[in-house]
């Protein structure tokens, strides 16, 4: 270094690296930055923390879940209790009509008899635009409307299995307590077995579908208990309430629009022909969905009117002889298939539980897992800790020789 | 007899156990010469080392039980130093970080010719020339504090200073021209 000499540039970059001003503690101004800043991240902190325990994230996913399953089965409509069965001792639950299903049947009925007389043709539908009133506000003033149904329509149906030697006389008595003059009838009857003699004789089974008035139905069955042994009853209640209210709305509304085109085929004699053809066309359309509607509706009015109770009449099963006893050979060879069909038995039976467990407990089975992995591996990482030499920690100090201890 | 004063690792100790004095204390040891490491990577601006130091101080605090005892508190502390330094140059934009070779703005910078040949070099020559002429840092310990073998910040020092001379003889010619 021509300019510089090397002890001249050492001492400027010493003074350069030197500080000549006075100490800032620039340390406490530190600490209280970190002490305003730490009360600002607690909450965040702790909550990072937790998230990166694996158990936290399984545990908190499987709360979200649950909450989520709890949200949306409160969110849920409660759905009415149609086509379930009901006890013999309980009627069914009253089903309580809603209002809105009735003006939705009624919308809905409006809206597509709307779009049929929309397809009529311009010329034609100027003429009965007063009476147009369909495509209008469907809805009429509360007075004007006809009232809701107060009466359920339930289709009911019962089975009963009766026992009775003598399976014929049951039958008959069963299909006499039909009143046909008041609608009801037998809707079928059917008498099998009874061909064989002795042990091959093939017992004799009747089964009668019987159509009472519903409200005969509890009478009928009283009476059907008393004529043979009861093995098995069941009764079931269908509640068709709402099918049979929008039929009613779709079917009025379907009646309106005839109405409505018959006016304005009346109104116009002198339209052209081909609007005259199409309007026929829309009333026939309109007059076939009227029949299909009406006859489901009487359909519907005839299964709820009459209920259905199934007669099934048996002969009582035959008392097998009593064995004799078996020789001890044989009571051996029983003994050991009983066993081997009990222990066989025992054992499907406990892997089916075992299969329900794991199953059933799917999910808890996977939180256990992830915390026993969890447990397990911070139990071997204290393990490890533990069993690791500090680096810190001064080596133990040799033993101190003692008087009696041999020279080495 | 006076007893004799706490190591560096205990005074960091008692701070990790709640004595904040012990900070202050340890702060009276290294915050002087670490504001003069932080001065001269930063060209003499006084402000900026201050904020380097501070942060450095603020690093301490927080991760301070992450030290683990392999070297020297005074080598972690100037190693924190360092890297906050790099940080805080490489977030400055361009024009701020050569707006010290203004000979306008020098004038106010004792030495301001050393610091504007220092700004020619390559930051780990710089680097290493800083550290090793702070005073009372020893090459062993300079060595550590920028990471490398001890044999290589000897050469890296031997070829810092040639180019540092390089440097500065070019600009005495230019300023005799």
């Amino acid at each position: 270094m021509s300019g510089t000499p090397p002890d001249q540039l050492a001492e400027r970059l010493a003074r350069a690296t030197a500080w000549t001003g006075d100490t800032p503690g620039l340390w406490a101004k530190a600490l209280e930055a970190d002490s305003k800043d730490r009360r600002a991240r607690t909450i965040p902190d702790a909550a990072t923390r937790l998230w990166r325990r694996p158990w936290a994230r399984a545990a908190m996913f499987v709360l979200a879940g649950s909450i989520l399953a709890l949200v949306a089965a409160s969110l849920a409509p409660p759905r009415p209790r149609v086509g379930g069965s009901a006890s013999v001792a309980s009627p069914p639950a009253q089903y309580e009509y809603s209002v809105n299903e009735q003006w939705r049947a009624d919308q809905e009925g409006t809206s597509r008899a709307a779009d049929r007389l929309a397809r009529v043709p311009v010329e034609m539908s100027a003429a009965i635009a007063p009476s147009a009133a369909p495509a209008s506000p469907p809805t009429p003033p509360p007075d004007a409307r006809e009232p809701f149904p107060t009466d359920r329509v339930v289709i009911r149906k019962a089975s009963i299995d009766l026992e009775s030697k003598d399976v014929r006389a049951v039958a008959a008595k069963a299909s006499l307590l039909v009143n046909e003059a008041t609608g009801e009838y037998i809707e079928s009857s059917t008498v099998t077995g009874g061909g064989g003699e002795g042990p091959a004789r093939i017992p004799l089974n009747a089964s009668l579908t019987l159509r009472v008035r519903s409200e005969r139905l509890s009478d009928v069955l009283n009476r059907l208990r008393d004529l043979g042994a009861v093995t098995a009853e069941n009764l079931d209640g269908q509640d068709v309430t709402t099918e049979a209210v929008d039929l009613d709305a779709r079917l009025r509304n379907e009646q309106r629009v005839e109405t409505e085109l018959l006016e304005l085929l009346g109104a116009r004699t002198n339209a052209p022909l081909k609007d005259v053809l199409e309007l026929r066309e829309q009333i026939a359309k309109v007059r076939e969905q009227i029949e299909l509607l009406s006859a489901r509706r009487d359909r519907l009015s005839h299964l709820a009117s009459l209920a259905t109770i199934l007669v099934i009449v048996r002969e009582p099963l035959a008392t097998p002889d009593q064995p004799r006893p078996a020789a001890l050979g044989g009571h051996l060879g029983e003994s050991l298939d009983r066993a081997w069909t009990d222990g066989s038995r025992a054992l499907v039976d406990s892997l089916a539980w075992l299969l329900r467990v794991l199953i059933a407990g799917a999910v808890w089975w996977i939180v256990v897992a992830v915390a026993a992995t969890w447990a397990y591996r911070a139990a071997r990482r204290n393990a490890q800790r533990q069993a690791a030499p500090t680096p810190s920690a001064p080596a133990p100090p040799p033993p101190i020789p003692s008087a009696h201890d041999p020279a080495p | 007899m006076t007893p004799d004063p706490p190591q560096d690792a205990d005074l960091l100790q008692r701070f990790l156990a709640g004595d904040r004095g012990a900070l202050g204390e340890l702060a009276a040891r290294y915050e002087r010469s670490m504001l003069g490491v932080a001065c001269g990577m930063f060209r003499g601006d006084p402000d900026a080392a201050r904020d380097a130091v501070q942060s450095t101080w603020l690093r301490v605090i927080r991760y301070g039980r992450t030290f683990k005892g392999k070297s020297s508190v005074k080598t972690w502390l100037y190693t924190i130093l360092l890297n906050e330094c790099r940080a805080a140059l490489a977030s400055l934009p361009a024009q701020l970080r050569l707006a010290t070779r203004n000979p306008a703005d020098q004038r106010a910078v004792p030495d301001a010719e050393l610091h504007l040949a220092l700004d020619l070099l390559p930051q780990r020559e710089r680097e290493v020339l800083l550290v090793c002429y702070h005073p009372g840092m020893t090459h062993a310990i300079a060595a550590e504090v920028l990471g490398i073998p001890l044999g290589t910040l000897k050469s890296r020092l031997h070829s810092a200073l040639e180019d540092l001379r390089a440097i500065m003889r070019t600009s005495e010619h230019e300023v005799v021209r």
